[in-house]
């Protein structure tokens, strides 16, 4: 997933983008001029406060669909916090959480396209996953010895695939 | 730069010293200061920022390029120190490049540049400096967790410096700043050990006996500090004061008014007033509002990035975009996006003054 983060790392004013999945395990990657900008120091505590970075703003998103419930409203998914020290933007993608917090006088309009364009990219990246692991599941696993039926020169075929094919195709 | 790009900007220059003193508005004072940026002469943008500033006070643009120019001014001087201190660390560079970082604001760096300073030099100021540092994020962000920190480090400097003020000094700020006035006058009177006979340490010692009766413990008053987001002399901002009610009510009216605009609501204390939603539904609107204020402000603390100036939430529901100030909040909601209109009209609801750039300090 990093290969999706790291266009938004490029964008000027990002400070750190975090990609938090379901599982709290936050993907971290840091803004380049951030970086240029504090040194490597900033470097070694960088797992430390993405984890920290992440469980407080995705603490703060549930607080906030708690907060819109009464209203009927979904929770969010979008959000923006803009604050005196910097801002902290914060997408839902499903299954995931993606927030960038900017420098301040960066502006959240600016990240609002990459950071669509991230979450797309990653459900693409997520849906190649699922299909390549789907399409390795479907042949089924070699018997240690031919069948009976194989022996006599019948192919055998997987019992989910049996209903599209008529007895006709095979054969013998 | 070149003799034809310096001519250019020189004639924007004249063009915006124009503007400005034709109509000596926060925005032209800006734009003064950004020509002077493209000319790199951050000594003359720095002071029409602090012109402009003297004018406005608390103008986010204007704060924004004033600090930028601080900034950049001392950013040259920050790599060459950066670059000395790679090729021969030693306490006086370490020493004059935290006071940099101090001085612009960068107290997580200065922080970890004075623990470097301590491990590879051994010297003890340093850890006077990671304490300074770490009281400065507490001043800025209000967090308990700051102030434990800034605590540990001083009861380090006490063991180093066990007759020195200085640790003295930063810790009296700390329980003065967070109104523990019983942990103050105790320190005081630490203070005075050192230095017995001090008019002014007498004359504060006084003062804070009287105070000191009913004061909370440095554990209560450093939570209620993370829970309310003030210090203890924090003084309520006067420069924008809080708009009338009557003044409110038209606002709020014009503000529901604008198209795609579901529904417009201000708060103070434990009153709304709201318009476009009725009943149980305006009710909902003000607690949850309430509730998303209280909750960001607290999330914006924790996460350092000091006091929350705007909370945008976007949804199947449309946006809703709100401006929480010290006076009251106010909040709109869309059904479609929110524009640079309604955000107007937000600042102009929680007596700020329309900002360009909607940010604001806290």
């Amino acid at each position: 997933m990093i290969e999706v983060l790291e266009p938004l790392g490029c964008i000027a004013g990002v400070r750190i983008a975090v990609l938090v999945s379901p599982d709290g395990v936050p993907v971290v990657v840091r803004g380049q001029h951030a970086e240029e900008a504090r040194g490597e120091a900033q470097g070694a505590l960088q797992g430390e406060n993405a984890e920290s970075l992440a469980a407080l703003a995705s603490g703060w998103l549930a607080a906030l669909a708690r907060a819109v419930a009464p209203l009927s409203w979904n929770p969010p998914t979008r959000v923006v916090l803009r604050a005196a020290r910097g801002t902290l933007v914060m997408l839902h993608a499903p299954g995931a959480v993606l927030l960038v917090v900017l420098d301040r006088g960066a502006s959240p309009e600016d990240l609002r396209l990459p950071m669509e364009g991230a979450v797309a990219r990653m459900q693409r990246i997520l849906r190649a996953a699922r299909g390549a692991a789907a399409g390795r599941a479907e042949p089924a696993p070699p018997a240690p010895l031919p069948s009976a039926a194989e022996s006599k020169g019948l192919h055998m075929v997987p019992a989910d695939s049996s209903p599209k094919h008529s007895p006709r195709e095979f054969p013998g | 730069m070149s003799l034809v790009r310096r001519l250019f900007s020189g004639a924007r220059i004249r063009e915006a010293r124009a503007l400005l003193a034709h109509e000596p508005s926060a925005a032209n004072y800006a734009a003064l200061a950004h020509e002077h940026v493209r000319l790199s002469e951050m000594a003359e943008a720095l002071r029409v920022c602090e012109e402009g500033l003297s004018s406005f006070p608390g103008n986010a643009e204007l704060e924004r390029l004033a600090d930028r120019a601080r900034e950049l001014a001392l950013g040259d001087r920050t790599r060459e120190l950066s670059r000395q201190l790679r090729e021969s660390p030693r306490p006086a560079l370490y020493r004059e490049l935290c006071a940099i970082l101090l001085e612009s604001r960068r107290t997580t760096r200065a922080e970890e540049l004075a623990q470097e300073w301590f491990e590879k030099t051994g010297d003890s100021q340093a850890q006077l400096v990671r304490a300074e540092a770490r009281l400065q994020r507490f001043l800025a962000d209000r967090r308990r967790e700051d102030a434990r920190l800034a605590l540990e480090h001083l009861d380090g400097a006490e063991r180093l410096f066990p007759h020195d003020e200085r640790p003295l000094r930063l810790r009296l700020s700390l329980a003065s700043r967070a109104g523990a006035w019983r942990e103050a006058q105790r320190i005081v009177a630490r203070l005075l050990e050192l230095a017995p006979g001090d008019p002014v340490l007498e004359a504060r010692f006084r003062t804070l006996a009287t105070m000191a009766e009913t004061a909370p413990s440095l554990e209560q008053a450093l939570r209620e500090v993370e829970r309310t987001g003030r210090l203890a002399d924090d003084e309520p901002d006067r420069a924008v004061a809080p708009p009338s009610p009557s003044s409110i009510r038209p606002l709020l009216k014009a503000l529901a008014a604008q198209g795609g605009v579901q529904s417009a609501i201000y708060e103070r204390g434990a009153t709304a007033l709201v318009q476009g939603a009725k009943g149980a539904t305006a009710e909902r609107a003000a607690r949850s509002i309430r509730e998303v204020v209280q909750k960001s402000r607290t999330a914006a603390r924790r996460l350092g990035l000091g006091g929350a100036s705007e909370v945008l939430l976007e949804g199947d529901f449309g946006s809703l975009l709100i401006a929480p100030a010290e006076a009251g909040s106010a909040a709109v909601w869309c059904s479609g996006e929110v524009g640079e209109r309604h955000r107007r009209s937000l600042r102009e609801l929680v007596g700020g003054v329309p900002a360009d750039d909607g940010e604001e300090d806290a």
